[in-house]
């Protein structure tokens, strides 16, 4: 099994256009598809994997923002400081862009890199879970390897992001099966050797 | 080989709040899509949607509630009890369900102290959680998950749910999706995205599927849930339809559009067929995703030629998307209940909404009234904006 498992600290600069084979993408990224896409491009760095790999992610559960509410906020209480449906639509909305939602669509991380990398296999998004995610892998039909991927933003908006290429028999999944963790903590064990 | 069956069926649409109500309205093929009741749209620039209705009535609920978390726990709560879970150990019951994005009030958090302080966690509702609650209240502890892929969310969660009880027929799978994305936020966030119908017309008519003039997707709500079972443990009696054959693959073409040549969207067909142990030939009807955008039509016409050559013109379609709105996260399980009424009353339900067919899409979408058929396997086809696709592959059972 390779694994990577990467930490980011907030004000931290994450290089995702220079991971890309397809730039454009990136106008598209918040930090933490930035970070699933620098990590994902450390994960394949010398690696050739077939387009039919079946990729499954984990998203942690959602802890941080950073699509703007703060501005739609601002912008949609009236002068008593209440909330003012007419200001929320004429104000509050415009001030989003229209590529917000691709910041907070939880299947992106997955959609841009198989985007990115020509995926097509076998494929999910699991939100929360480790056990979720592992389930997954575990009734994967794919001869080959797999990548699992998993993220994470925290409340202080510290990301991490780990990923792996494994086959199934690698992976033991008794463990987390049990226990109710997110995906990343799966990632944070296989890079430090703790567990298969 | 040990099969998969839906033993179980409970649901909420806008098309009515039990299986048997949904039912009707796929058969009197009337829409359920109007302008929006359950939660403040005034000076929305559009405002019509797809929300659960009991008798034709808005099921309103409270101020703040998380509806999607709400309607599934009741669709799994009904599940649960029509079906007799005690033939099962707690470590093989299972819950797999697709969902959409956390729920968040908008209005509550500004009108609190917390959005001074930026505390806007207590207003959110993390869509996971329903899950884990129904594993813990129902005992099921053999294993759980959230799929969040968007439109394929609960067709994949059906498709793990199928491979789990394939590999062990001794294992009871409760799977379907939940999703509603009417509320403030996330309703005028699809509305920058430019995906919602611009219909200036009779809300119901928003939703256009295949036609012609159609104008972009209206969003709905619901949940549903089914309980999946083994050849090995199914009451015959029980038994409402087989899913012999899933597959998913994903385009890696845009993420803004389906890929117009069809042609991963294809793959996934024919992949859930082969598994099914049948040919293309061999399909009666496919119930597409068909959204009601001006991109999905072409792109899915594409993966039907590639399915089935040169009958593609003539196999019969239908999208639910016309009656109930695009249910997201939710929309491919609801529509799975669509199948079993066409294999159970042998016909293919007219697509609401279809009026003018589009030469540039050229399939045979029934309207007018339901196509009387013999139907034994019916393909259900679901992609995801972002590029996923789903096939699922049902056969008719035959008592």
């Amino acid at each position: 099994m390779k694994t990577v498992f990467e930490r980011y600290r907030p004000d931290e600069e994450i290089p995702a256009r220079d991971c890309l084979n397809k730039r454009k993408l990136a106008k598209y990224f918040n930090r933490e598809i930035s970070a699933c896409v620098v990590v994902v491009s450390h994960l394949l760095a010398d690696e050739e994997i077939p387009a039919q790999t079946p990729f499954y992610f984990g998203k942690g559960t959602v802890e941080y923002e950073d699509f703007g509410l703060s501005s739609v906020v601002e912008s949609c209480v009236d002068e008593s400081g209440r909330f003012s449906q007419q200001n929320f639509v004429e104000r509050g909305m415009s001030s989003l862009s229209p590529l917000t939602q691709f910041k907070v669509l939880y299947n992106m991380p997955l959609s841009f890199i198989a985007i990115d990398r020509g995926l097509v296999g076998d494929n999910s998004i699991i939100y929360g879970s480790a056990a979720g995610l592992l389930l997954q892998a575990k009734h994967c039909d794919f001869p080959g390897r797999m990548l699992l991927g998993a993220s994470k933003v925290h409340a202080d908006a510290v990301i991490e992001v780990g990923f792996a290429l494994c086959e199934r028999r690698e992976i033991t999944t008794e463990t987390f099966m049990r226990q109710d963790c997110e995906a990343i903590e799966l990632f944070r064990l296989w890079h430090s050797g703790s567990a298969t | 080989m040990n099969k998969v069956y839906i033993t179980a069926a409970a649901a909420f649409a806008p098309s009515g709040t039990s299986v048997d109500e949904i039912f009707a309205g796929i058969a009197l093929a009337n829409s359920a899509t109007a302008r929006l009741e359950s939660f403040n749209v005034d000076h929305f620039p559009v405002s019509h949607g797809g929300e659960v209705r009991h008798d034709g009535e808005v099921v309103l609920t409270p101020a703040g509630t998380d509806r999607k978390s709400f309607f599934i726990e009741q669709a799994v709560g009904q599940v649960i009890e029509m079906s007799d879970l005690s033939r099962y150990a707690p470590e093989k019951r299972q819950i797999h369900l697709g969902t959409g994005i956390d729920y968040f009030d908008i209005e509550n958090y500004v009108n609190s102290s917390r959005a001074l302080t930026g505390e806007w966690q207590a207003d959110c509702a993390h869509s996971h959680l329903a899950v884990k609650r129904l594993a813990e209240k129902y005992d099921l502890k053999g294993g759980q998950s959230a799929n969040v892929a968007a439109c394929v969310a609960s067709t994949q969660s059906i498709g793990l749910a199928c491979r789990i009880v394939r590999s062990d027929p001794a294992t009871a799978v409760v799977s379907g999706g939940y999703d509603s994305m009417l509320c403030h936020l996330h309703y005028l966030g699809f509305y920058k995205l430019g995906a919602l119908s611009d219909w200036t017309g009779d809300p119901s008519q928003a939703c256009r599927p295949f036609d012609k003039n159609r104008r972009g997707l209206v969003l709905g709500e619901g949940a549903v849930a089914f309980l999946l079972e083994s050849s090995a443990k199914a009451v015959p009696e029980r038994i409402l339809a087989e899913i012999c054959g899933y597959s998913s693959t994903m385009d890696a073409w845009l993420v803004t559009d389906p890929d117009p040549s069809g042609e991963q969207l294809a793959r996934a067909a024919l992949q859930a067929i082969s598994e099914a142990g049948i040919t293309p030939d061999q399909i009666d009807c496919v119930h597409l995703h068909g959204t009601g955008t001006h991109k999905n039509a072409p792109a899915e016409a594409s993966a039907m030629k590639r399915i089935f050559s040169d009958r593609y013109a003539e196999i019969p379609v239908y999208s639910m998307k016309g009656q109930i709105g695009h249910l997201i996260g939710a929309c491919g399980a609801m529509e799975i209940l669509a199948v079993i009424w066409s294999m159970q009353n042998g016909k293919v339900p007219v697509t609401v909404n279809y009026d003018e067919p589009d030469p540039e899409v050229g399939l045979n979408v029934i309207r007018g009234r339901p196509l009387d058929l013999d139907i034994k396997y019916v393909l259900k086809l679901n992609a995801a904006f972002g590029g996923q696709n789903t096939a699922i592959v049902m056969r008719r059972f035959d008592a």
